[in-house]
């Protein structure tokens, strides 16, 4: 089985190591910048270099550790460079570590069968060779990365992300180099031809399986955004709906009005006239009341969510001075207060004591800072995680959506958002500098 | 500590329910409380005593209504917490006008009163006023935490800018902020620590106290922000 050149050099698998950690990274957003951006990857072209030397020498029984260690290193290398969560360094190191372990199989595969079919065997050949080779997938990468990079992903890698990835690799990595540690598995090759031709196609199997989860990512938040754009343009329909059911009911009351005037007119007596207008005056006083805060947008929303509280028992105080809200879009109102008022809904609709359903709504400013302010009672199974409060599971991930929204709206505004509990009062505050009209 | 609470209320059935929920309030809490009641707005601004710590003001009143009223008794006292009572649902109050950023809806229940009481005793306890000593160039300064501007590091040197001037000291932030104690105070770089209730704006990487523009750094500016938000927003 001892044969020469069965081993790749392992300046070469270095090489594949740091260039396809860079292929990854180039379009990411730059933790280092200018001169020790490059002192940087050059530093650790060096590293991995050193790495796979030592590695080199070890004894074999050294060889998982060797691995696990140059993965490290390639991790360090993409999380200093690219300002990318750790998450996210893994997800492009799993890629990476893939990518670079087929480039360097292939090359050596094909160089392995010029040598032994071609008898070309000048020392440089290996070189144009891994010139080639290296270059061309680089390319390729290259050219995937930028679509990615158009796309907007890269950013949002979860957890979950992540160890679906590693778990692939795993896989990958060890299918593929089974042949290496025993050939008398049923998943090995007994030639090095063969062997080397294994190793290949496994790790090409792996990108595209790597490559095609990535896509399957991307089909699926190009769905979510779409479903969000639904849905707001939704509940802009259903605003609209109710605006107009509200209308019609004013109408009819015009109507009603009119006749009891017609009434009134025809009444004789002093007192029973005094009466008539009285009751007028009642019947009319809820039709006084509704949101007037300055800005119709505000009334509006906050119309329509008024009655949904109404419908389930839910106390709603509400003091905004709307005019403050004249510098922020209709859309970015609608998305503030429509997500913040859902969360605060649902999170007091199922407190059975319905005195307790309190929300409290504030739209003010404090000099030149606009202040809004959520609260709503809440009565939940509190739980201490590690001496911290920490609310609810269900809790969390409804308040969690929303919250997201909000924030990314707020920030946009130059604000930022505060969120606090205390007394079982969930508190979200939110602070935007009004801008100066010059 | 004793409490005065009026209530504003020409409706007596209201006013009654409002009255046993203040009594029964402190029972429960064991808070000393003095109940002033008038009948109409323009009963507690003529000859107004700034004693009340908190008001509860109905705002539909014959002679004079409670916002009218609010703005009265704002311009005697800046202090008095004011609690609006209404029986119109969806009103547009103008709270913020007179500071007031709550409103109970009749028949007042005691679950909501007892909240927002208990929150307005809570800020009362907050807000008063604490004093520190400075020694300063030229003596010692007895100095009310409230009229602190902000207070600037120079080498071994405080620069404290108060409503009262600038005075100079020889310690460190360090040592002050220790002394201080006050949850008010808060970074916004390594040599500013201010006044958070003095921030009267935010512009860019800067913010604005007493006219001056600090610089917030970017390591402390998420919090910072964070901090003034939950400040401000803590008003009643």
């Amino acid at each position: 089985m001892i044969e020469p050149l069965l081993d790749i050099p392992r300046i070469y698998t270095a090489i594949a190591e740091w260039l396809f950690c860079l292929s990854f990274i180039i379009f990411s957003k730059k933790r280092l910048k200018g001169i020790p951006r490059i002192i940087a990857i050059i530093g650790f072209l060096g590293l991995i270099i050193a790495h796979q030397y030592v590695a080199g020498i070890l004894p074999i029984a050294f060889w998982i550790p060797g691995m696990l260690f140059a993965v490290l290193l390639m991790l360090l290398f993409i999380y200093i460079v690219a300002d990318v969560s750790i998450f996210t360094a893994g997800y492009l190191v799993v890629q990476a570590f893939v990518v670079a372990e087929f480039a360097a199989s292939l090359h050596w595969q094909i160089y392995y069968y010029a040598y032994w079919y071609f008898d070309i065997r000048f020392i440089f050949f290996s070189v144009i060779l891994l010139v080639l080779f290296y270059g061309l997938i680089f390319i390729v990468i290259y050219i995937l990365e930028k679509r990615y990079r158009n796309k907007g992903l890269i950013t949002d890698i979860k957890q979950n992300d992540l160890l679906t990835f590693v778990g692939i690799a795993t896989v990958i990595f060890t299918i593929s180099n089974m042949s290496f540690i025993s050939i008398n598995t049923p998943l090995s090759g007994r030639y090095p031809a063969e062997i080397f031709y294994i190793r290949t196609l496994v790790d090409f199997a792996g990108i595209v399986i790597l490559y095609s989860q990535r896509e399957h990512k991307l089909v699926i938040e190009s769905n979510l955004e779409l479903n969000q754009m639904e849905n707001l343009l939704y509940k802009q329909y259903e605003q609209y709906y109710i605006s107009q059911e509200s209308i019609d009911v004013i109408n009819q009351k015009y109507h009603d009005l009119k006749n009891q005037i017609i009434v009134i007119r025809q009444e004789k007596d002093q007192g029973k006239r005094e009466q008539y207008l009285l009751d007028l005056e009642n019947d009319i006083k809820w039709y006084e009341a509704q949101y007037k805060t300055g800005n119709q947008v505000l009334d509006t929303l906050l119309s329509s969510k008024t009655l949904a509280c109404i419908e389930k028992n839910i106390h709603v105080t509400c003091i905004a001075d709307g005019k403050l809200l004249d510098f922020i879009s209709t859309m970015d109102i609608c998305s503030i207060f429509g997500n913040a008022l859902d969360n605060a809904i649902e999170s007091v609709v199922n407190i059975k004591d319905s005195e307790k359903r309190l929300i409290k709504l504030a739209v003010f400013s404090q000099n030149d800072l606009l202040l809004i302010r959520f609260e709503n009672y809440y009565i939940s199974a509190l739980s201490y995680v590690n001496g911290n409060l920490s609310t609810t599971k269900k809790d969390n991930r409804y308040h969690g959506y929303g919250l997201k929204s909000i924030k990314s709206i707020v920030e946009k505004y130059h604000g930022s958002i505060s969120i606090n509990t205390e007394n079982n009062w969930f508190r979200l505050i939110i602070l935007i500098p009004i801008p100066k009209i010059n | 500590m004793k409490f005065n609470i009026a209530v504003v209320e020409d409706d007596t059935t209201s006013s009654t329910i409002i009255i046993n929920h203040i009594n029964r309030f402190s029972k429960e809490n064991n808070e000393h409380i003095e109940i002033f009641a008038f009948e109409d707005g323009d009963e507690i601004t003529s000859d107004y005593e700034a004693k009340y710590d908190v008001i509860f003001l109905d705002i539909e009143m014959k002679r004079l209504d409670g916002v009218l009223a609010a703005k009265k008794i704002r311009t005697f006292d800046k202090d008095v917490i004011i609690i609006f009572i209404t029986n119109m649902p969806q009103y547009a109050i103008k709270g913020y006008e007179v500071e007031a950023l709550s409103y109970l809806l009749k028949p007042v229940p005691y679950f909501a009163f007892q909240q927002e009481l208990a929150k307005s005793i809570e800020r009362i306890y907050k807000r008063k006023k604490q004093y520190i000593l400075l020694k300063t160039d030229n003596g010692m300064v007895r100095m009310g935490v409230s009229d602190i501007f902000y207070i600037e590091t120079m080498k071994h040197y405080l620069i404290i800018h108060t409503k009262s001037g600038v005075y100079k000291m020889k310690s460190s932030l360090k040592k002050l902020i220790e002394e201080l104690n006050n949850s008010f105070f808060c970074l916004c770089n390594s040599c500013y620590l201010v006044n958070l209730d003095e921030v009267t704006g935010v512009s860019g990487d800067n913010i604005i106290v007493n006219g001056d523009n600090l610089k917030i750094s970017r390591p402390r500016k998420k919090s910072f922000m964070e901090k003034l938000a939950s400040h401000f927003g803590g008003r009643l």
